[in-house]
């Protein structure tokens, strides 16, 4: 049985195809300012890969905050279920899900088989997601992927603004003109986001085991950040942003194997 | 009056100034007391003779708010012909008022801005919009300038100057004009969904990609900060009279809306140039005034 | 004070009408994280320890979304 998952994420479209169970292609592009087409580039090029046509797959589930926009899918998921759904399938004890995408973040609670029981969401704010990373990243004229590495050098935090992307630009800039290094600062905006997803995290209860999924859980930075606040092991996924489209990917499966019966 | 010239391309620099009323005297006054307000943008002082603004300068608050205290209090001194010991008591106020170097007391800028309000327009103001460089306060206030409640955001740039400094840079359009500019069109259109100024900005790229005006946008972008303006007045309690001080208050494009979202209009603006009631400097000036009785209590009066 | 789990509020002076008053008020390092400070009490029920512990029933809790 074939079954695709697509995330419409705000920046990217990221796109699972599942044959019987396992995952057999991803694709994935830049929503743009027409998303719709975007994914279905994405999708087009992930059947490629998994050497299977449109009419093979059997289910097709759109999950993410531009799921509505979606063209040619039999159904919609919340990511909230999404998520933990593709958090069980591979880490069979996750049973608190934090993902981190480039506008949004939010913390799920799930049991054994994957079904969400609570969650909390961020609001439509970029300070407690991946927009945070990039515009302080900018501000400090290093390239986004240097972040992290850049963070794990410093020995402390300097203090800048946690709150919101232009406090932080502008408490960035000024630790600059003060000759502040650049680790300290990096470390910063990393702890600064940190707190708030703990804070977040800790509104919801924290039941181990932690999945920690989203575009932003591959960023050594944070990750270490977010450990070191919320004191507890984090299991993370390779593709860690594909979670999402999984979990639509997993959860057409499960509408198809019910179909069945 | 002295002007600071606006640096070419930088559409987000506002205009520093300072003035003095030139039909005003200090000497033979024993009461002349200073308000400095170190706000996180923008720096205020006003120089107070027997609790009437005399002198008043607005500068932008750089790296450094001891710093920022000194150099905007000089220029408020500056052409008035008095020396900083001439200040009987100064007030320091703000978000760097425990950094105000030659204050006598730090007071909370929200009972300096009650007081501030009081003072520019008299004892039947009630509520109070200050919507500063990074925080918008709601503020309720009795006949006699006293707090009697407040509400304030300080952890979001939607609705704040800095927030608008972002917009004015974003469609190149001069922060001083921004308001006009934004009442310059035909139809109000719908407020952009997004109040995060960061999100905003990309939907507003979006927008102008549509076809939307510069214009169209920027009334968009007011109205859904003027939204998040009322909303707070109404948290705090809409009491009439109301009237906005802080850098908006002479954002035409935000105060219309906003008395138009909440139904009330506001107290019309003083001739600030003239009569040194500068709603920009409200805190400022409560501070002052609130230095003069300071002073005068610890006078044995 | 004391009755915070989390140890949110301290005791600070305050300029009041003319003079130096101590009053309790919620620490700079929460200010701005309260609402995920105070979500493990329940505030919503108004029966968190604060509320319960101020004599003048001067701590109230407004949980709602704008």
């Amino acid at each position: 049985m074939i079954t695709a998952g697509i995330d419409m994420g705000i920046q990217t479209i990221k796109v699972v195809i599942l044959k019987d169970g396992e995952v057999a292609a991803r694709g994935k592009a830049f929503s743009g300012f027409e998303p719709a087409k975007a994914a279905e580039q994405a999708f087009e090029q992930a059947l490629k890969d998994a050497k299977a046509s449109r009419a093979e797959v059997s289910q097709v589930l759109a999950t993410g905050s531009g799921m509505d926009m979606a063209t040619n899918v039999d159904g919609t998921v919340s990511m909230m279920g999404a998520d933990a759904k593709a958090a069980v399938y591979l880490f069979p004890s996750a049973r608190t899900v934090i993902d981190i995408g480039a506008e949004e973040a939010r913390a799920v609670k799930c049991d054994d088989k994957g079904i969400m029981m609570d969650f909390v969401l961020n609001e439509r704010c970029a300070a407690g997601a991946g927009t945070f990373i990039e515009a302080m990243a900018r501000a400090l004229e290093v390239k986004l992927e240097e972040m992290g590495p850049l963070a794990l050098k410093a020995e402390r935090a300097s203090p800048i603004n946690a709150t919101c992307v232009i406090f932080g630009e502008s408490d960035v800039v000024t630790l600059i003109h003060r000759q502040e290094a650049k680790p300290e600062i990096a470390r910063a905006v990393f702890d600064a986001m940190a707190d708030r997803v703990s804070s977040m995290v800790h509104r919801l209860g924290i039941t181990p085991d932690v999945v920690l999924v989203g575009g932003v859980a591959k960023d050594v930075g944070f990750v270490e950040s977010l450990r070191r606040k919320l004191g507890v092991n984090l299991l993370i996924p390779e593709n860690p942003e594909y979670a999402g489209a999984l979990g639509a990917a997993l959860l057409a499966a499960s509408r198809v194997k019910g179909a069945q019966k | 009056m002295k002007e600071t010239p606006t640096e070419g391309r930088e559409f987000w620099r506002w205009q520093e100034y300072h003035r003095v009323l030139s039909d005003k005297s200090w000497k033979n006054k024993d009461i002349i007391t200073a308000g400095v307000d170190v706000g996180s943008v923008g720096s205020k002082a006003a120089i107070m003779i027997d609790g009437e603004v005399y002198s008043w300068a607005v500068m932008r608050t750089g790296s450094n708010s001891p710093d920022s205290a000194k150099k905007v209090f000089d220029w408020a001194l500056e052409g008035t012909g008095l020396k900083p010991n001439d200040i009987k008591y100064t007030v320091g106020t703000g978000y760097g008022r425990v950094n105000v170097p030659m204050a006598n007391k730090a007071i909370t800028e929200i009972a300096c801005h009650a007081k501030g309000a009081n003072y520019i327009w008299g004892p039947s103001v009630r509520t109070i919009l200050d919507v500063g460089g990074q925080d918008i306060k709601a503020i309720h206030c009795d006949e006699t300038g006293r707090v009697t409640s407040f509400l304030m955001n300080d952890k979001c740039a939607a609705g704040t100057g800095r927030g608008m400094e972002v917009f004015a840079d974003l469609l190149q359009i001069p922060i001083e004009e921004i308001g006009k500019v934004s009442l310059s069109i035909d139809e109000e259109p719908a407020p952009v969904s997004c109040t995060c100024v960061a999100f905003a900005k990309t939907e507003a790229i979006g927008l102008l990609r549509k076809g939307w005006t510069k214009e169209k946008v920027l009334a968009a972008y007011t109205r859904a900060m003027a939204i998040r303006m009322a909303n707070l007045v109404n948290r705090v309690g809409l009491e009439r009279e109301f009237v906005v001080t802080g850098g908006q208050s002479k954002n035409t494009g935000i105060v219309s809306r906003v008395e138009n979202i909440l139904g009330v209009k506001t107290l019309p603006m003083p001739n600030w140039r003239e009569s040194g009631l500068d709603p920009m400097v409200a805190g400022a000036a409560g501070a002052a005034l609130l230095a003069k009785t300071l002073y005068q209590k610890s006078q044995g009066n | 004070m004391t009755q915070c789990p989390k140890k949110a509020l301290e005791m600070v002076t305050e300029f009041i009408d003319f003079e130096d008053k101590t009053v309790a008020a919620v620490s700079e390092l929460h200010r701005k994280k309260i609402r995920y400070t105070c979500s493990a009490c329940k505030p919503e029920e108004n029966k968190a320890p604060c509320v319960l512990a101020c004599t003048q029933g001067a701590i109230r809790c407004v949980w709602k979304s704008l």
